[in-house]
Parts: C-alpha cells; sequence; structure tokens
C-alpha cells in the first residue's frame, strides 16, 4: 500500500501542474469546511465565500512563486538574472489585500459593530489559501481545524459573551406602569441585556424607544404575537 | 530605447491575454446568468487587465539592470483589486451586506487573469473549472445558504392569527426563515402592518403575489 502511495507521489511530483491543482483543491476543501460551519448560522459570508477566497489565495501564492520561472537565466537559476526577484512580493500583498476586503464587511450600527468575526474568517481563509499554495498542507489543515473548534465551542459554551449577538429593538408604547412591568418582565424572559438606549416621549403619554441589546437567540414572531395580543397598550415592536 | 521582444514572445503575449479574456468570461457568465452585479464584461476587463499588468511587470522593463524586481507591480495587482472589491460591498440596516462573494469572485478572477500573463494557462483553466464546478453545485444544492437570499416582507393585515398560517405554508413552499420581524398597530385604519426579514430561497413569483391577494381578504396590502 505504502508503494502504491509513493508511486501516485512521484507521478504527481513529476507534474507541477498536478502539485499546483491539489494545493487549490486542498485551499478549496479547508474553505469548504469553515465555511459550512459559518452558513448553518447563517453569516453573511458563507461556504461560497470562504471557498472563493481560499481558492483565490492559494492561486496568488503558486503565481508568486512559480509565476515567473519563464524569466530564468541562461544558466537555469530561478530569477538569478535579476538580484532584487523576490518571490513572495505578490504573496504578500494578500495579506493587506484581503483586508481591505474585511474592512469592507465590518459595519457600525449606533454604538455596536458587526462582521468583525466574518471579517476576521475571511483573512484566516487567506492565509489557510496562502499555506496550502505554498504547500504547507498540515499548518493549513491544523488551523482549519482550529477555527472550526473555535467557532463551534465559543458557539456552545458561552465564554466572554461570545455566544450573544447584536440587535436592535423598537417599541412604542402608551406609557402605564402594566405595559413597563411587562417589559421588564419580557426582557428577563428572553434573556435581553441592554447596552444602549434612546428613549423619546411624543406626547399623549407615548413613549418611543431605540433599544440596542445583547441577546442570545432570536425572538421568534409567534412569541412577539403573543406578547401584542396580550398587551394593546404597546403600539408596535420591532426585534 | 527600443523594446525588442521577439516574435514568438509578442504572439505569446496575445496568447495569454486572449485566454485572460475567455476564462474571466466563463466566470463572469455565470454571474451574469444569475443577475449579480458583476457580470461578463466586469470579470472579462479585471482577467485581461491583470494578465496586461502581469505582462508589462515581468517583461515591461528590460533594460531595468541586476536590482529589478519583475513582481514588483504585479504585486499591486492583488491589492488594487481587493480595495475595488471592498467598494463592491454594499450594505444596508435591514438586509445586512450583500457582494461579498461577488467581490471574492473578482478577486479569484483576477488571480485567473494573472496566472494566464505569467504563462501558467493550463494550470489556469484547472482554477476557473475548479471555481465554476464550485459555483454550479453551490448553485444546485442547499448546502449553501446563499442560495437563499435576505429580503423584506410588508403585510398589511386585518387578522393577525392567519399571518402565522400564512408563514407556515410559506415556509413549507419556499423554505423562509423569519430572521427578524415588526409588529405595528395602525389605529385609524383598524389593520396590523408586519414587517419580516426572511430569508429564502428563489423568488416568489409575481403571479403568487397576486394570488395571495385575491385569496385572502385579510391582507390589505403586501409587498415583497
Amino acid at each position: 500500500m505504502a508503494e502504491f502511495f509513493q508511486s501516485i507521489r512521484d507521478f504527481v511530483l513529476q507534474y507541477p501542474i498536478l502539485v499546483y491543482t491539489i494545493r487549490i483543491f486542498a485551499a478549496l476543501l479547508c474553505g469548504a469546511v469553515v465555511g459550512l460551519e459559518r452558513t448553518k448560522r447563517s453569516k453573511e459570508a458563507g461556504i461560497r465565500t470562504h471557498c472563493i477566497i481560499a481558492c483565490a489565495a492559494a492561486l496568488i501564492m503558486i503565481i508568486s512563486k512559480y509565476g515567473f520561472a519563464d524569466l530564468l537565466n541562461e544558466a537555469g537559476g530561478f530569477m538569478e538574472g535579476t538580484r532584487g526577484a523576490d518571490p513572495s512580493r505578490i504573496a504578500a500583498q494578500i495579506v493587506s489585500g484581503i483586508s481591505f476586503l474585511g474592512a469592507g464587511v465590518i459595519f457600525k450600527n449606533g454604538n455596536t459593530v458587526k462582521g468583525l468575526t466574518t471579517a476576521a474568517g475571511i483573512w484566516a481563509m487567506a492565509a489557510v489559501g496562502m499555506a496550502c499554495g505554498a504547500g504547507m498542507y498540515n499548518v493549513a489543515f491544523l488551523v482549519t481545524a482550529l477555527i472550526v473548534a473555535v467557532q463551534l465551542i465559543m458557539h456552545y459554551f458561552n465564554v466572554g459573551n461570545d455566544a450573544y449577538s447584536n440587535s436592535e429593538i423598537r417599541i412604542t408604547m402608551v406609557d402605564t406602569p402594566e405595559a413597563r412591568a411587562a417589559l421588564k418582565q419580557k426582557q428577563e424572559e428572553w434573556g435581553i441585556t441592554i447596552i444602549n438606549s434612546r428613549i423619546t416621549s411624543c406626547g399623549d403619554n407615548t413613549l418611543n424607544m431605540i433599544l440596542q441589546v445583547r441577546l442570545r437567540n432570536r425572538i421568534p414572531f409567534s412569541e412577539v404575537v403573543k406578547f401584542m395580543d396580550e398587551h394593546p397598550e404597546i403600539k408596535s415592536l420591532s426585534v | 530605447m527600443p523594446l525588442n521582444y521577439p516574435q514568438e514572445l509578442i504572439v505569446s503575449f496575445f496568447v495569454r491575454i486572449l485566454f485572460a479574456a475567455l476564462f474571466g468570461g466563463i466566470l463572469g457568465a455565470e454571474r451574469g446568468l444569475r443577475f449579480k452585479e458583476a457580470g461578463f464584461r466586469t470579470h472579462c476587463v479585471v482577467a485581461v487587465t491583470s494578465a496586461a499588468m502581469m505582462l508589462v511587470s515581468a517583461y515591461g522593463f528590460p533594460h531595468a539592470g541586476d536590482d529589478f524586481d519583475p513582481a514588483q507591480i504585479a504585486c499591486q495587482i492583488v491589492l488594487g483589486i481587493n480595495i475595488w472589491g471592498a467598494g463592491m460591498i454594499y450594505k444596508d440596516e435591514t438586509s445586512g451586506i450583500s457582494g461579498l462573494s461577488s467581490a471574492g469572485g473578482l478577486w479569484a478572477t483576477c488571480a485567473i487573469g494573472m496566472a494566464c500573463g505569467c504563462n501558467m494557462i493550463p494550470f489556469s483553466a484547472i482554477a476557473t473549472a475548479l471555481i465554476l464546478i464550485l459555483h454550479l453545485i453551490l448553485n444546485k444544492t442547499n448546502v449553501d445558504q446563499n442560495v437563499y437570499s435576505t429580503r423584506t416582507v410588508r403585510l398589511e393585515v386585518v387578522d393577525v392569527p392567519y399571518v402565522r398560517r400564512l408563514l407556515r405554508y410559506l415556509k413549507q413552499d419556499y423554505g423562509i426563515k423569519v430572521e427578524a420581524c415588526s409588529y405595528t398597530r395602525n389605529e385609524d385604519r383598524d389593520t396590523v402592518t408586519l414587517t419580516f426579514r426572511i430569508r429564502m430561497k428563489g423568488q416568489v413569483p409575481f403571479r403568487q403575489v397576486l394570488k395571495l391577494i385575491d385569496t385572502y381578504g385579510e391582507i390589505k396590502e403586501i409587498s415583497i
């Protein structure tokens, strides 16, 4: 069996194009694994984005390392005619380039920032793709496994409040003690932490509240309907 | 100083650029057919441009001397296209981020153009095929939530419990997932306005929307 694999290995190594193909395929695979976990949680960047970014990073890494091989000197030395030549130059720009894409993903919503983890995930995928492109499969697979493990662990165990997500709740209501008590009770029931609030009094005893909150799970539609049925003094609720 | 390239090299430049246009066009066509922002033309131009820049970088300075680095210009393609990609991403408060896969795809197209530019045409073809297959598989299967798109539905109804039934029906038929909702009473008209942010697969045909209005008198207004 070992001989069989050895013969495959020898065959592949004869053709650089096969080696390159295996590298981008490995990058694609890593992207799929990380992307699948993100996709399952309906994040903006899913399996497609992660795969493409890892694949493109591997592709650029290969171009950077081997793309200028036709500029060989007469003796066959790689880029030796030009002392300034640097095969890592193109690859270096992946790091700063992909960060621009990441910066585009992050957006501010009031006092909270969204998309940070998505941006970091994209950056990590570029790194994994680069490792695959350079042929460092073991590093790439280890990092992929670590990222997935961290995502899963952080989601199931609430380490440092990371399982909570930011959201906005808007309420318009007639200001009665009952309504306030009901809201307070629901806040506890739904496990909502209010970070930021803007409350406007609109005259004729109506309050308008915009709350930036952290909560663990989305409030389902049926809960909203049930709550609104019970409390007619609340005019509008959006979660 | 005139640049004297051998004839074969010039032919090779043309071939590389043409292949870049072909591969960029193939990837762009797939995007264009799915009504994405960047389609055939954009991808084609990006691939051709990156191939051309690659050629300029590697062959444009034959008199540059010993300290010359042929990757100097090429490396900035990678950076430049990402700034451009960041501009493609747009956000709005209700539906989050869109255009991320498009930006990533453009980056990949740029890399494929660069690979053509440095004469790795067969490898470039394989990479194009791989990305194309990825897109086609993900378009066909449910694995990717990206086949789901985020949209906002606004309903003005008389009877709220009815909407719960409607949602169940939509869930079965279109696999929708409610992400956020809003409930507002309109006291002057005695109706309720419900707004949902949903993730759904494909489109609700106009015919169906019309049928909803026809069949159920409870719905006063609907916008999808």
